[in-house]
């Protein structure tokens, strides 16, 4: 980073806090801090919607499936659209006729207090744990790429967030969401254009498109249908309609955002903005990917891209072997790059077709020196991940890729810019994220359990001080998160085996008349429960987790329908 | 009586065509990314 980037990322930094901490109109009541007084514009919440989901281990880590794997991640996606439709038309009413605060204290109106109290720890844990985890993820990789201080990163990231979350509730984190949206929009075309204007004189975008389409990576859609398969048309539309149905109607982060909206029907265009605009816009971080790899055709890459390891291994007895390895891997990448050439320029079908086949043997040579690198990081560092490979990529190197990109090859500013628009995906989500925390723990369990009867004034501190309770909470998670990359796996997991319980919950509260709160309880546990022997059993294990999503649901609601059975009517709904 | 989903009257008509165009927009962007794997591969 030169000193342009430095005035880039700390112009980013000081405008963002700036302007969070000012955003404290109407923060002073309960209401106004966590729901903006159920004011703010449609746009507004609905770009929110869109920086909560997209973190920075997204933005970073799309890029990198892109250029390892192509475009088919954007199936992952495939069900969002109609999830935001049904949601509109089911749950969004409910919970604005119910006036909540929290997706939970409905349950508690449908159900009873322990069902809403279960389903609040559920989300306390996985999110506040998740929370720091997604800190951890993009500090460690700006930690390794910029060589800076892993612990004062985590800190950059986590406390400026915490900050202005504390001071100014949901309408700083809904108005810096909206600036944070531009900044990571603009810096992604920034790059998007920049990568064109960087081909080769005589290598047009269709003629690179054409040589990234020859390894399969503009394969967007495939239509066949494997329940083992996380990336199919079929997995992404049904699998994902649940995992989205239950990301955007169960989980606070989530549903808080367009509980702030003006009205019902600005909630619900909130939501359709999403609907939209997500799976273009994931195509173009998919994109962006791709043409990051057709760049790398052209230029030579490294042979892998977390430099720690490589380190490591050159100051290892097996060192000499490595360097052996760097050596074949510029012959073959040398080899490719001519053979890329060859086939940009073809001119006719025959020589198209013999030009395919040269690059296509020389990126298996290449990809085939990358394995054998991958190799020996496991030997040496014991790192077992560099088994697995995606596309011509080890996994563990998939999320180094763009970040390596932006630092060694961006002009002076945009290196800046993109560094920015890291830090203002993190920061986006992080910010929503607090607020939940901080709503959930005070309306759900605070203010309904332990102290039932203080002033709002008395809640609003409490507020405050649990947003930066759970700010200091997730930088604490994120210092010991960002040293165990099974720690990450381990959240990420309890977060799917909870998703789809939780969503069934509110399919039962909604669907099934005679639920009631003993049934939605043990429903709720049942499909917990379910989803754990399908994410184990030798027979299932291999299922892709998009379908752990809609098995939850189904064990809640049958499990849920037979307890209510026996266990009495359901107590008189109080209408909204 | 559980309050329904369209007992106020809350799905306004500009709401219900984007409910449709939202439908419609998947479809083609759908069909899009598929059409752009064929062309380039």
């Amino acid at each position: 980073m030169r000193t342009l980037d430095w005035v880039v990322v700390a112009a980013y930094l000081t405008w963002i806090v700036y302007d969070g901490l000012a955003r404290t109109k109407r923060a002073d009541e309960v209401e106004g801090y966590f729901l903006a007084n159920r004011s703010l514009p449609w746009w507004a919440v609905g770009l929110s919607v869109m920086a909560t989901q997209l973190s920075a281990i997204t933005l970073v880590g799309t890029t990198g499936q892109g250029y390892a794997d192509g475009m088919r991640f954007v199936q992952f996606y495939l069900g969002l659209p109609v999830a935001m439709v049904i949601l509109s038309i089911t749950l969004v009413p409910f919970f604005y006729r119910a006036r909540v605060f929290t997706a939970y204290e409905y349950l508690e109106q449908r159900f009873d207090l322990k069902t809403r109290t279960l389903a609040s720890i559920l989300f306390l844990m996985s999110r506040g744990l998740s929370c720091g985890v997604i800190i951890a993820a993009p500090a460690v990789i700006l930690s390794i790429i910029l060589g800076w201080n892993l612990t004062l990163t985590i800190l950059a990231i986590g406390l400026p967030t915490a900050a202005y979350t504390m001071v100014g509730g949901v309408q700083a984190v809904t108005w810096t969401d909206v600036k944070q949206m531009v900044v990571i929009i603009g810096g992604l075309l920034a790059v998007v254009t920049a990568l064109i204007l960087g081909l080769p004189e005589h290598v047009s975008l269709s003629d690179a498109l054409h040589v990234a389409g020859a390894t399969g990576r503009m394969n967007a859609i495939d239509f066949h249908f494997d329940m083992r398969e996380t990336y199919t048309f079929w997995s992404g539309l049904l699998g994902g309609l649940f995992l989205m149905l239950s990301y955007f109607g169960c989980d606070q982060s989530q549903v808080q955002r367009y509980l702030t909206a003006k009205s019902v029907n600005e909630g619900r265009q909130s939501l359709l903005i999403s609907a939209f605009a997500k799976i273009p816009l994931q195509a173009l971080v998919l994109l962006t990917g791709v043409l990051v790899f057709v760049f790398y055709l052209f230029n030579q890459p490294p042979m892998l891209f977390n430099r720690v390891h490589a380190d490591k291994i050159a100051h290892s007895v097996r060192a000499g072997e490595y360097a052996a390895l760097e050596s074949e891997f510029t012959t073959a990448f040398e080899t490719r790059r001519d053979a890329t050439q060859r086939l940009a320029a073809a001119a006719d079908e025959a020589s198209r077709t013999s030009a395919r086949q040269t690059f296509l043997e020389a990126n298996t040579a290449l990809k085939a020196v990358r394995g054998r690198a991958a190799t020996l990081v496991q030997d040496v560092a014991g790192d077992d991940n560099y088994k697995s490979m995606m596309g011509d990529t080890p996994v563990p190197d998939v999320n180094y890729v763009f970040p390596t990109f932006i630092t060694t090859r961006l002009p002076m500013g945009l290196v800046g810019l993109m560094i920015a628009a890291i830090f203002a995906a993190a920061m986006s989500s992080i910010a929503a994220e607090l607020n939940s925390l901080a709503t959930s723990s005070v309306i759900d369990i605070y203010r309904r359990i332990l102290r039932p009867a203080e002033s709002d004034a008395h809640y609003l501190r409490a507020s405050k001080i649990a947003t930066g309770a759970w700010g200091l909470f997730a930088c604490f998670v994120a210092t010991f998160a960002a040293g165990l990359g099974s720690l990450i796996e381990v959240v990420n997991r309890f977060g799917s085996f909870f998703y789809g319980s939780l969503l069934g919950v509110f399919v039962l509260a909604l669907a099934v008349r005679r639920a009631n709160g003993t049934g939605a309880f043990v429903g709720l546990l049942a499909g917990m429960a379910a989803v754990g022997v399908v994410a184990f059993h030798p027979a299932t294990r291999h299922f892709s987790f998009l379908w752990q999503n809609p098995i939850g649901v189904i064990a809640v609601v049958i499990a849920g329908s037979a307890v209510s059975l026996f266990t009495g009517p359901p107590k008189p709904t109080r209408q909204a | 009586m559980q309050p329904s989903a369209s007992d106020d009257g809350v799905n306004d008509a500009r709401t219900v065509r984007l409910y449709y165009w939202v439908i419609v927009s998947e479809i083609v962007t759908v069909t899009a990314l598929w059409a752009f794997g064929r062309i380039f591969s």
